[in-house]
């Protein structure tokens, strides 16, 4: 199942719900993922901080992208 | 509008409550058949940097998800994820600093006010779930979210005054 894909359930009452717990879990898995230390510290340093940036990066190209799909301007990226 | 708001909040809770199953101490591998050695201060500090960038993203994805399933709308999303946007750019600038010590110290006031800034910014989402969500409960929930990201934000400043870095 693709993680980022909501998964739909019905209630009693109905209602479509969504749940998003697959894209919370896909980002359990990364936290884990990165606690998994290797031997060497400069490596692990190098390898978290790329891992912040990438981050962080996806989180501004998703914002924008929304934005832009939403005919709002998108924000400036440092 | 009810519906969508438990849609969001629904989503903002497990996001919580899978954080707080991962939640938990980082270990080293051995090399050469070795003891493994501890995690270091500095690897503790770009790892709880990097965990707040993963959250950041996760509550981001989340709510755009939700806006984009319908379940919220438009306004409250643009604000709430102008914020994270934010957060995200003020941790690309602070994650460098972080490389080591030596880095840190001589970025320390840089690095106390970006740490101050997401700090704020985060109170900020909290207020503004406060104010785009009427009902108690769900405003609740969706405060309980933000506030673990405020709390692992709140980690990193005190591993960084440990350190020296900043100023207690």
């Amino acid at each position: 199942m693709d993680p980022q894909k909501a998964t739909l359930a019905i209630t009693e009452y109905g209602t479509l719900i969504v749940i998003l717990g697959t894209i919370a879990a896909a980002d359990a898995i990364k936290i884990q993922k990165i606690r998994e230390l290797g031997p060497d510290e400069a490596a692990n340093i190098t390898a978290l901080a790329d891992t912040a940036v990438s981050t962080a990066d996806a989180t501004m190209n998703a914002i924008n992208a929304w934005r832009t799909a939403h005919q709002l301007p998108p924000l400036q990226k440092p | 509008m009810k519906q969508r708001r438990t849609i969001l909040l629904s989503s903002l809770l497990i996001a919580t409550v899978l954080y707080a199953v991962v939640a938990g101490c980082a270990h080293k591998q051995s090399a050469d058949n070795k003891p493994a050695p501890p995690v270091t201060r500095w690897e503790q500090i770009n790892l709880t940097n990097a965990e707040i960038a993963i959250f950041n993203d996760g509550v981001a994805q989340g709510l755009i998800a939700a806006n984009n399933a319908g379940a919220l709308e438009d306004e409250y999303t643009a604000q709430v994820t102008q914020v994270q946007f934010q957060v995200a750019a003020w941790q690309k600038q602070l994650t460098p600093m972080l490389k080591d010590l030596k880095t840190a110290q001589s970025n320390a006031a840089r690095i106390q006010a970006i740490t101050s800034n997401i700090g704020t910014a985060t109170n900020n989402l909290i207020k503004s779930g406060n104010a785009g969500i009427k009902n108690a409960q769900n405003a609740q929930q969706l405060t309980q979210a933000l506030t673990s990201l405020q709390t692992t934000i709140s980690s990193l400043t005190s591993l960084l005054t440990q350190a020296g870095v900043l100023k207690s």
